[in-house]
């Protein structure tokens, strides 16, 4: 090697060395520079990959006969990547075309987006069918232009899909108050909101997965099978559901009504057949729940509002004394048309007197001073014992979201008045929720129990479906006062020759109606009209709660809301086959 | 014996031989470095290829999923009693009212059996993972499953 070249050596040396010590020492400057060594190594997660949220698919509802109830529809986001969109017009012209968007709109949207802004939103819940064309236009777009690189070429890039399920109600307004609906949001997922999308909001929705998904196709790994949320099987009966409901409605044009609520339910099990109430929405359009219910109406009115029930409520304190053995069925009592209790006079619904009268002819003509008198013979102590036994003055406990608790006042709170003893006995100062009497009703049609009521009957989750168990919620009076009471009942609606009997099948029942309070008393003249049956009264099948809140046609519960009784048991008895008394005696030997 | 000194003697005698075995030698590690890279590209890029497909075909199966789920409530809504009752009614069908039924005793008959729609909770199954190792594992990994695999029986059963 000749000497003279040896420089060119030193000085290549030299810069590779200085070039390798810059490298080290940017290498080194990025460690202790936070921000660019966060920047940079964002950057590197980014194209490693990212954490993504997978919401699983929201658990679907039946009814008990495997009927979808609420189902899941696929939809899409439709929005553009603004970094990659190259011509607003066209895509502003497809979705004016395709979804009837505003051109212009979408036009200046694109073209004016808020600042540090990635992709923009432009249309949601776009059903699938409206996706695929716009797909087609793209693909055609793609085909016949991809040649034309010129600025104003027409082209679909940037506009982006994004696919998501969204709740849908086969049966619309089908059961909405057991239902209730479902709202959704990009980030947090569903929210179920009232019924059994709230009470099982948890299930429904299933565990959302936090996951990191990479980019890098060398760091794939495998993907977790996300469980759909559970799936549930109602004990209402879709068919059960929809004649109830048609018949309350036509119930209250008839009666003229503000509002009506029929319980259905299966006493020995507590399973509800159909609640119906009003107001009702089309689940699909639950935006317009806000305008229905007007801030104050219940969204389910069977189980949120209280009211007073008026004489139905005797079959309860009848049946709490023929339990303590304070009276039996022939226990004479002489009515004089009025009783004095606490230096407050109680009257009979019409001021009039009736004689000497069984605890059967004080059933049946529903009078006011016998039952006053019962429930003092019983004592506060005892009755208030079996009320509260019954379920009053709290939550049956109905997986349902939203259960008011009623009120029931009792000795020792600072508004009990001794004069509430004889007024809470015909069901008048005490607060119950149309499915709270159901609830305590149904122990004379389940020999003294009630069972604890419920909606669910079945769940799914993982490919399993696991039965839910009919529990006892409490056992206030004994089988022999329930058939008893059950006994007095049906006669009572044999010999008044009630628009409550059913021809083929002995029921019993009894009607109620109640005076709504004023904060004056008594006095608006308006009422709540009610009648609780059940039947078959051997082998009780089910139990129906009717109430009618302040009918225009008549006041009377034995008017507007016994009459409705038979129409519901003429559809339940084909519904749920069950033959009429003399043909079942025959069939099955009873 | 004599014969190996002279052509050792030759050998080291002539400088262009010792050069040749050097180059010889680096052309070797060359060789080898280039079928190492070769090889190491070919599986790399396979990789990376399948692992692409693997991200394709786990957004399908997202995709499929959503539309599973769709057209389950598809069937939902055309078998449901509205739909259906409103289709027997325009063939002539009527409700049954009270009345209209014939009740007989049909021995083993149920009445309205239970609705399932899954089968009942069994003892929990194991899970397996899709991916087969081929996707996850390092070359090494694969090299040392194949010679445990080609000595295992070689060593017979270990304890």
């Amino acid at each position: 090697m000749k000497m003279e070249h040896v420089w060119r050596f030193r000085l290549v040396g030299t810069i590779f060395t200085v070039l390798s010590f810059l490298v080290v020492g940017q290498l080194i400057r990025f460690q202790f520079d936070q921000v660019n060594a966060q920047k940079f190594d964002d950057q590197w997660e980014l194209y490693r990959g990212g954490y993504r949220t997978y919401f699983p698919a929201r658990g679907l509802i039946y009814d008990r006969s495997g009927h979808m109830l609420a189902g899941n529809e696929l939809v899409y986001e439709v929005g553009v990547v603004l970094s990659e969109v190259k011509n607003p017009h066209t895509i502003a012209l497809t979705l004016n075309v395709v979804l009837g968007l505003d051109y212009a709109q979408v036009y200046n949207a694109i073209n004016n987006p808020p600042p540090n802004l990635v992709f923009l939103v432009l249309a949601n819940s776009i059903p699938k069918v409206k996706v695929d064309r716009m797909l087609e236009y793209k693909e055609d777009i793609i085909d016949a232009y991809a040649s034309d690189g010129s600025e104003g070429a027409p082209s679909l890039r940037g506009l982006d899909f994004i696919p998501r399920l969204k709740r849908v109600y086969p049966e619309e307004a089908l059961a909405s108050n057991i239902i209730g609906f479902v709202g959704q949001d990009r980030e947090k997922g569903t929210a179920g909101f009232y019924g059994v999308e709230s009470k099982y909001d948890s299930m429904l929705a299933g565990a959302p997965v936090r996951l990191w998904v990479p980019n890098d196709p060398k760091l794939v790994k495998d993907f977790p099978k996300i469980p759909d949320g559970a799936t549930l099987i109602l004990t209402i009966d879709r068919q059960i559901q929809s004649a109830v409901e048609e018949i309350l409605d036509n119930a209250i044009d008839d009666s003229g009504a503000e509002s009506g609520t029929i319980v259905v339910l299966e006493p020995k099990t507590g399973e509800v057949l159909a609640m119906a109430s009003t107001p009702r929405i089309d689940l699909n359009n639950f935006g317009r729940y806000e305008s229905v219910t007007q801030g104050s109406i219940p969204f389910n009115r069977a189980i949120s509002q209280a009211y007073e029930p008026g004489s139905v409520y005797k079959v309860l304190t009848m049946a709490a004394a023929l339990d303590k053995g304070v009276v039996n069925v022939n226990t004479e009592f002489l009515d004089t048309g009025s009783i004095e209790v606490g230096g407050h006079y109680i009257y009979n619904w019409n001021r009039g007197a009736w004689g000497p009268q069984t605890m059967l002819g004080c059933m049946q003509h529903s009078l006011n001073v016998c039952l006053a008198w019962i429930a003092i013979e019983l004592g506060a102590n005892n009755f208030y014992s079996y009320m509260q036994a019954f379920g009053i003055g709290h939550t049956t406990g109905i997986d349902l979201a939203g259960e008011a608790n009623g009120r029931l006042k009792i000795p020792g709170d600072a508004d009990w008045y001794q004069a509430d003893l004889a007024t809470n006995s015909f069901g008048q100062g005490v607060a119950t929720t149309p499915l709270q009497m159901a609830s305590a009703i149904s122990a004379l049609a389940n020999e003294g129990k009630i069972m604890v009521p419920h909606v669910v009957k079945a769940f799914v989750f993982n490919g399993r479906q696991y039965e839910t168990e009919p529990r006892i919620s409490a056992m206030p009076i004994s089988a022999q006062t329930a058939y008893t009471i059950t006994e007095m009942l049906a006669v009572s609606l044999e010999s008044e020759a009630s628009t409550a009997l059913v021809e083929g099948y002995r029921v019993a029942g009894k009607t109620g109606t109640g005076e709504i309070p004023t904060p004056y008393g008594y006095t608006s003249g308006e009422t709540n009209a009610s009648f609780a049956g059940w039947g078959p009264v051997d082998d009780p099948r089910f139990i129906v709660y009717i109430w009618l809140e302040k009918p225009k046609s008549s006041v009377w519960g034995s008017e507007v809301a016994a009459p409705i009784f038979p129409k519901v048991v003429d559809r339940l008895v084909v519904l749920m086959n069950i033959p009429p008394d003399r043909q079942r005696r025959a069939l099955y030997g009873q | 014996m004599k014969n190996v000194k002279q052509f050792t003697q030759a050998y080291s005698q002539v400088p262009w031989r010792k050069q040749v075995q050097i180059l010889g030698l680096f052309l070797l590690v060359v060789l080898f470095s280039v079928m190492a890279a070769g090889i190491h590209l070919n599986l790399n890029a396979r990789a990376v290829a399948y692992g692409r497909q693997i991200l394709i075909l786990q957004e399908m199966i997202k995709e499929k999923e959503l539309e599973r789920a769709d057209l389950e409530t598809q069937l939902g809504i055309i078998t449901s009693p509205a739909y259906l009752e409103k289709r027997a009614i325009e063939m002539g069908f009527e409700p049954v009212n009270k009345g209209d039924p014939i009740y007989l005793v049909v021995p083993g008959y149920i009445d309205q059996p239970p609705t399932w729609i899954a089968p009942p909770p069994q003892p929990v199954e194991k899970i397996y993972l899709t991916l087969p190792p081929d996707f996850s594992e390092s070359l090494t990994d694969w090299l040392m499953a194949r010679v445990f695999s080609f000595l295992t029986p070689l060593l017979g059963a270990q304890p």
